[in-house]
């Protein structure tokens, strides 16, 4: 935690447009040094930016963690039946999305909403999706 | 053989949409709008919410003609825009900038747009083809695009893919 002389010290130096790096050199110059994690945050507050959605990409590779993660993708099939629109909104990645989206395509949902994971359509269609009907020709549903 | 379907038997179907949803990717929708007005609005919500950049999308093009005595005089196209936005939000923050825009900038399309976002709570974006209409194209960038952008368009990619492959 940063003491109130400290804040105070970073808020008037953010304000006169200082890098974090001047900031902290500073503060050391004032034996008043600080966690540069902590430190950048205040600066990001004062300065009203927000921090970067990709911060692995700032890491150097040596720090940087090597998990993968794979992204789960989130779409929407909306289409219409009977001349009303039906929607399935299906989150997952890889093999099982694509097969669910394929049976999807085909065979509408039962209920006119519905949110589930590819997975589980993909594995229990009958569940979640009316095998007896199709999608109409020519969807009446608009783009959004 | 999953659940009594054989899935290689299947191909997909041209009469549904395919598209992108979420929760955290701010997006907008502006119908029968010329290119301009959505980059001034894409602007505005940009600088006033600090969303880092944007890419403007068109999903479909219509050229009006202005007729004066049987002449053209005149010929203007507008288009419908789709706008995605860089940084990540919340839903509540995410609701908050589509209301704005579209009380800002008084398109009753984008008012109907947001209030449909409002009631499924979630905001969704066509990434596939829509009857004839092609999937949408990128017309402008600015800005960051390595957060929800960067994301929208590896979906974008897996849905034209399918599409290619499925509707073949």
């Amino acid at each position: 935690m940063a003491n109130k002389e400290q804040v105070d010290f970073i808020r008037k130096e953010a304000k006169r447009g200082k890098s974090a790096n001047q900031i902290q050199r500073d503060l050391r110059a004032h034996h008043m040094g600080m966690r540069r994690q902590k430190l950048l945050e205040y600066v990001r507050k004062f300065k009203g930016k927000s921090a970067k959605v990709e911060s692995q990409r700032y890491t150097p590779i040596k720090y940087r963690k090597h998990v993968f993660v794979a992204s789960r993708k989130m779409i929407a099939v909306y289409g219409s039946v009977n001349w009303q629109s039906r929607r399935v909104q299906m989150y997952g990645s890889g093999h099982d999305l694509y097969e669910a989206m394929m049976l999807v395509s085909k065979y509408p949902p039962s209920k006119r909403f519905l949110t589930a994971s590819a997975g589980n359509i993909a594995s229990y269609p009958d569940e979640y999706l009316d095998i007896d009907e199709r999608w109409d020709e020519h969807p009446r549903a608009e783009s959004r | 053989m999953k659940g009594g379907m054989n899935i290689q038997e299947q191909k997909a179907d041209k009469s549904v949409i395919i598209g992108d949803w979420s929760k955290d990717t701010v997006r907008l929708d502006f119908d029968d709008t010329s290119l301009n007005k959505v980059k001034y609005w894409a602007f505005i919500a940009l600088k006033w919410f600090h969303l880092d950049g944007f890419v403007i999308l068109r999903s479909s093009i219509k050229t009006h003609n202005v007729y004066f005595k049987g002449k053209i005089v005149q010929k203007y196209s507008e288009g419908s825009y789709l706008i995605i936005f860089n940084r990540k939000v919340k839903w509540d923050l995410n609701f908050r900038i589509m209301s704005w825009v579209a009380i800002q900038s008084h398109i009753q399309s984008l008012k109907d747009y947001v209030l449909m976002q409002g009631i499924k709570g979630s905001s969704t974006t066509r990434c596939g083809c829509k009857g004839e209409k092609p999937s949408p194209k990128i017309v402008f960038k600015y800005g960051e695009q390595n957060g929800q952008i960067a994301k929208f368009l590896e979906i974008r990619n897996f849905i034209k893919n399918f599409e290619r492959k499925g509707r073949e």
